[in-house]
């Protein structure tokens, strides 16, 4: 086993023998052990790229009994696997745009648009990448965030000023 | 929210519709900035578009669905655009003023 799987590999074998997870079953009801891994797969990157590595030696039949890992940890890989999937094969395929730019972009686009525009980026993001590189992919990114600061600043005082008109209309009206 | 037909489109969300007619049932956030830039020759930012795509869809003149997640995308879902009826007729009243004033300009300096 390489450093890519072993690193997911160990993290999983000792929260199994922390959380008492030794049969099929605790796999998948084993509440405590269903939180972590879910934050694990959620907000660590390191584990999430190393646990698909992991998932490609059992798919490749090098799989964990070899490496004397035992029935219960390679059902523990099928069964995440299986779980995160839909998720896991998208996210970690897509390219990756300078986070501090994303997550201003994040903060400043209204809750329904943020998914929506930020995909669009990084779908324009890839494209300029394959034809230019990194580099002139990352200025491209930054060029459309900091373009897209101002039109979003604006709509959202529009938004706090309407909210302000709003209030101070309805305390006259109470009054 | 009752969403009501405005009968008045600035110039930008005029290029904003047109731009989601030109790409017919494939018409969401990438391939309108596409859309634009190729014929604007523009450089439009993200935030721009979505913020005109929010007012036209306050104004009722579009609608929007959500579509399928893509790996390129960072499996984040796309949201699609459709120009209603009500919109195409503004099109079409804008375009017709235009070019009666166009006409008139000509009648002018003949």
């Amino acid at each position: 086993m390489s450093k890519k799987e072993q690193y997911a590999a160990t993290r999983l074998m000792e929260l199994m023998d922390y959380c008492g997870v030794h049969s099929r079953e605790q796999v998948e009801s084993h509440k405590g052990f269903q939180r972590i891994v879910d934050s694990w797969m959620n907000h660590d990157d390191k584990f999430r790229s190393s646990f698909q590595n992991l998932r490609n030696m059992v798919v490749h039949n090098r799989t964990p009994w070899e490496a004397n890992l035992g029935d219960c940890f390679s059902f523990a890989v099928w069964s995440l696997w299986r779980k995160y999937e839909p998720t896991m094969d998208l996210s970690l395929s897509a390219p990756r745009p300078p986070a501090n730019a994303e997550y201003l972009l994040y903060l400043l686009l209204p809750k329904e648009d943020q998914e929506v525009a930020i995909g669009d980026l990084v779908e324009l993001y890839g494209s300029i990448l394959k034809r230019f590189g990194k580099r002139r992919a990352d200025f491209w990114f930054y060029k459309q965030v900091a373009g897209s600061l101002l039109p979003l600043l604006r709509r959202a005082l529009l938004r706090i000023g309407s909210l302000v008109w709003l209030s101070r209309a309805v305390r006259r009206l109470i009054s | 929210m009752v969403k009501k037909a405005s009968n008045y489109i600035g110039e930008f969300e005029e290029l904003v519709l047109l731009a989601i007619l030109s790409q017919g049932d494939n018409a969401y956030g990438m391939t309108i900035l596409q859309a634009l830039k190729s014929a604007t020759d523009r450089s439009i930012a993200i935030g721009s578009l979505y913020t005109t795509l929010s007012r036209l869809e306050e104004k009722g003149l579009v609608e929007s669905w959500a579509g399928d997640p893509t790996p390129e995308r960072g499996g984040r879902a796309k949201r699609h655009y459709r120009v209603k009826g009500s919109a195409q007729m503004l099109l079409r009243q804008a375009d017709q003023a235009r070019q009666r004033l166009l006409n008139l300009e000509q009648l002018r300096q003949s």
